[in-house]
């Protein structure tokens, strides 16, 4: 679902008469109408009530996709001309005094203004001067639309009519006397906006190995190790390119779960083929140690970079210290840390 | 050239100010209190650079130079880096600024005669017979836009006059220009790094092609100045030695060995930061298909044994192309 936000009814007034199926939400206090793949809000004016009222919608509406945010907005620089409507690319926060450090990127790649969100109207032309040193627009909102978003991951695009100059502020009466206008324009720029991203997009190519992935059983944190491998995978072998084959007749024996551990196993061995090699090189310098069993093992360093060895004996026994002992004496210790080292022994 | 360009108030009249901007040929700047006024104030992301950065025109302040940290240069000398600007004009998909900086603009420091003045100073705390080296280049590419700073000369002059103490200037850039009417000295060396051509051409995003780098190598080797290479970052390949080598040769076919100085060594690493913003920028770089590992100190590297092998196998093929020993050193962390 889109969920679409504006800070006043006028601004959103021609998106709610053009989407006949609407209804208003019966949480939502008359601001949020909720249709079939779309639902439109009405926060108010200010950061402090979009935190409001978009907390309290994202929290209502579970399948929110994406949140475009529509507005006004004054301009700080000349190349912003009034009634331009412009998609915002990066939102920045003024703290009266100072800017606050953290912002936030919209998902249009192709924007290039940036907009700062003041907790007042930016009256005073030194103040708009200074800010303009930061961004290109100044809003009421749309830090806190853009942090909400961040907090929920879901991406965010701005568009802002340039209803005014950062320094020479024109009256609330004189905005709301073309509130009517400025929704249709707005309006238009959507629908601009959805039959342009409804477009196939010329690279997505989409992969399917979901028949095969369903051989498998998956866990939250098995999906989430599966996700990062194959992040690699694709770049390494190529978009779509075949997963590691799987032997059917060995993974009879194994639990659902295990299988699954073994086949994310094989796909981190051939991503990391040096890796494994030096890890599979050492464990059969173990394996072949004489000694090594249960009560004696020799763990080395899992991310083969200290080449200290830990040794663990179980002793309980005169006979086991003689064999710890001797089991000491006989350590591959040379050898294990030349592999470390990265040497062919 | 730039979206928009800042000068410090104090520095407004400064000749160097004045002589950038007239080479930009701008009318109009925005005079501001202190660069980081501004600069680094707000998280600006830093692929925002493709659509145009910001200049600042800056006094340094505060420490002007640095103690390298080890490996940073060749073996038993002193090691230091100044800081005459910030951030850079390529993109290199490795480029450990975009993790240091919360914004991609550029700043150039214009108080030179500072930065030199401290150099004198750090000279003072070493014996004599020391060799103490100053790198440029650890926060910008020395010489990338080194026609519009125009900071070299006084450099040079201060090397002329100090000849135990040395200069390296780090970059990846073809432009020359403001070497060429310099005079190269004994101790300053201008210091290139270089991949294989089929890496550079993916991962060296905006920078000079291989062969204008080659081809800037030659022209300033013919001048007479010493290079040096750094063969940094290394990143893994099935034909790593195939590659690796068509480059020493490209390279020695440009460079005769007596004007090389060093050629360094170094792994592709990335400390957990700037990883993660290689991961946002580009999440298709070939980089993030390597063996890379999240190490018991955070850093993302090859594991030791990997590391070693690869610059065990560049080390070989260095000495077999024939660079002696002495100029090769590794860039290790341990
Ligand atoms: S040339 Fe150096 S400083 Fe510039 S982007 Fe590449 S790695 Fe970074």
């Amino acid at each position: 679902m889109k969920l679409l936000v504006f800070a006043h009814s006028g601004e959103a007034h021609e998106f709610i008469k053009n989407t006949p199926s609407l209804k208003s939400h019966a949480h939502g206090e008359g601001r949020l109408h909720v249709g079939d793949d779309l639902a439109v809000l009405m926060t108010g004016e200010g950061m402090d009530r979009v935190f409001l009222h978009l907390g309290q919608a994202l929290a209502r509406l579970a399948s929110v996709e994406k949140v475009y945010n529509f507005g006004l907005a004054a301009s700080l620089i000349p190349e912003c001309s009034l009634g331009q409507i412009i998609s915002v690319r990066t939102v920045y926060r003024s703290l009266f005094e100072r800017m606050e450090f953290k912002s936030y990127s919209s998902c249009d790649d192709l924007a290039v203004f940036d907009c700062i969100s003041s907790f007042d109207r930016i009256l005073d032309p030194k103040e708009a001067k200074k800010l303009s040193h930061f961004g290109h627009l100044v809003d009421r909102e749309l830090w806190a639309v853009a942090a909400l978003c961040h907090f929920h991951h879901i991406p965010f695009e701005s568009f802002k009519l340039i209803s005014d100059y950062g320094d020479q502020a024109i009256s609330c009466e004189a905005l709301k006397s073309k509130a009517q206008e400025y929704s249709c324009r707005l309006y238009e720029k959507f629908q601009q906006t959805l039959k342009h991203q409804n477009s196939p997009h010329p690279f997505s190519k989409p992969l399917d190995h979901r028949e095969f992935l369903s051989k498998f059983y998956w866990t939250q944190s098995l999906r989430r190790q599966f996700e990062a491998l194959y992040k690699r995978w694709e770049i390494a072998n190529g978009p779509g390119s075949a997963l590691p084959a799987i032997d059917e007749e060995e993974n009879q024996k194994l639990s659902p779960k295990k299988k699954t551990i073994r086949f994310l196993k094989k796909m981190k061995e051939s991503l990391s083929p040096t890796n494994s090699a030096v890890r599979k090189d050492i464990e059969a310098i173990i394996d072949s140690h004489p000694s090594t069993s249960k009560k004696f093992h020799i763990h080395y360093d899992n991310h083969l970079e200290s080449k200290n060895l830990k040794v663990t004996m179980d002793i309980s026994s005169q006979k086991d210290l003689d064999r710890g002992k001797q089991f000491l004496d006989t350590l591959p210790l040379k050898k294990i840390q030349s592999k470390i080292e990265g040497k062919n022994v | 050239m730039f979206n928009r360009v800042f000068v410090e108030k104090e520095l407004r009249e400064h000749l160097r100010a004045k002589r950038i901007l007239s080479k930009l040929g701008l009318q109009k700047v925005e005079i501001v209190e202190r660069y980081d006024d501004i600069w680094g104030q707000v998280k600006k992301p830093y692929l925002q650079k493709r659509q145009g950065l910001d200049l600042f025109i800056a006094k340094k302040r505060g420490q002007l130079i640095k103690k390298a940290p080890a490996a940073y240069g060749t073996v038993g000398a002193h090691h230091y880096y100044f800081i005459h600007a910030f951030n850079c004009i390529y993109e290199c998909e490795y480029c450990y600024l975009q993790g240091y900086f919360h914004t991609p603009d550029l700043v150039f420091f214009i108080n030179h005669e500072d930065i030199l003045a401290e150099m004198k100073t750090v000279l003072g705390h070493h014996a004599k017979d020391s060799q103490v080296w100053f790198h440029g280049g650890e926060f910008s590419d020395s010489l990338a836009l080194s026609h519009l700073s125009d900071e070299w000369e006084v450099y040079f002059d201060f090397f002329k006059a100090n000849p135990k103490a040395y200069l390296e200037l780090r970059t990846k850039s073809a432009n020359t220009k403001a070497l060429k009417n310099l005079s190269p000295l004994p101790n300053i060396v201008v210091s290139y790094s270089l991949s294989p051509f089929k890496v550079s051409q993916k991962i060296d995003r905006k920078t000079p092609t291989l062969k204008a780098r080659l081809k800037a190598i030659e022209e300033l080797a013919l001048r007479g100045y010493l290079i040096g290479i750094h063969l940094d970052p290394i990143i893994d390949s099935v034909d790593l030695e195939k590659e690796y080598g068509e480059l020493l040769d490209s390279l020695l076919n440009t460079l005769p060995t007596k004007q090389l100085s060093y050629l360094s060594l170094g792994v592709v690493r990335f400390t957990p930061a700037v990883f993660r913003q290689v991961q946002k920028n580009y999440p298709r770089s070939p980089i993030l298909a390597q063996e890379l590992t999240k190490s018991f100190d955070g850093k993302v590297r090859y594991c030791r044994p990997h590391r070693n092998r690869i610059l065990e196998k560049i080390k070989t093929l260095c000495l077999k192309k024939g660079i002696c020993e002495e100029k090769i050193y590794l860039c290790m962390e341990e």
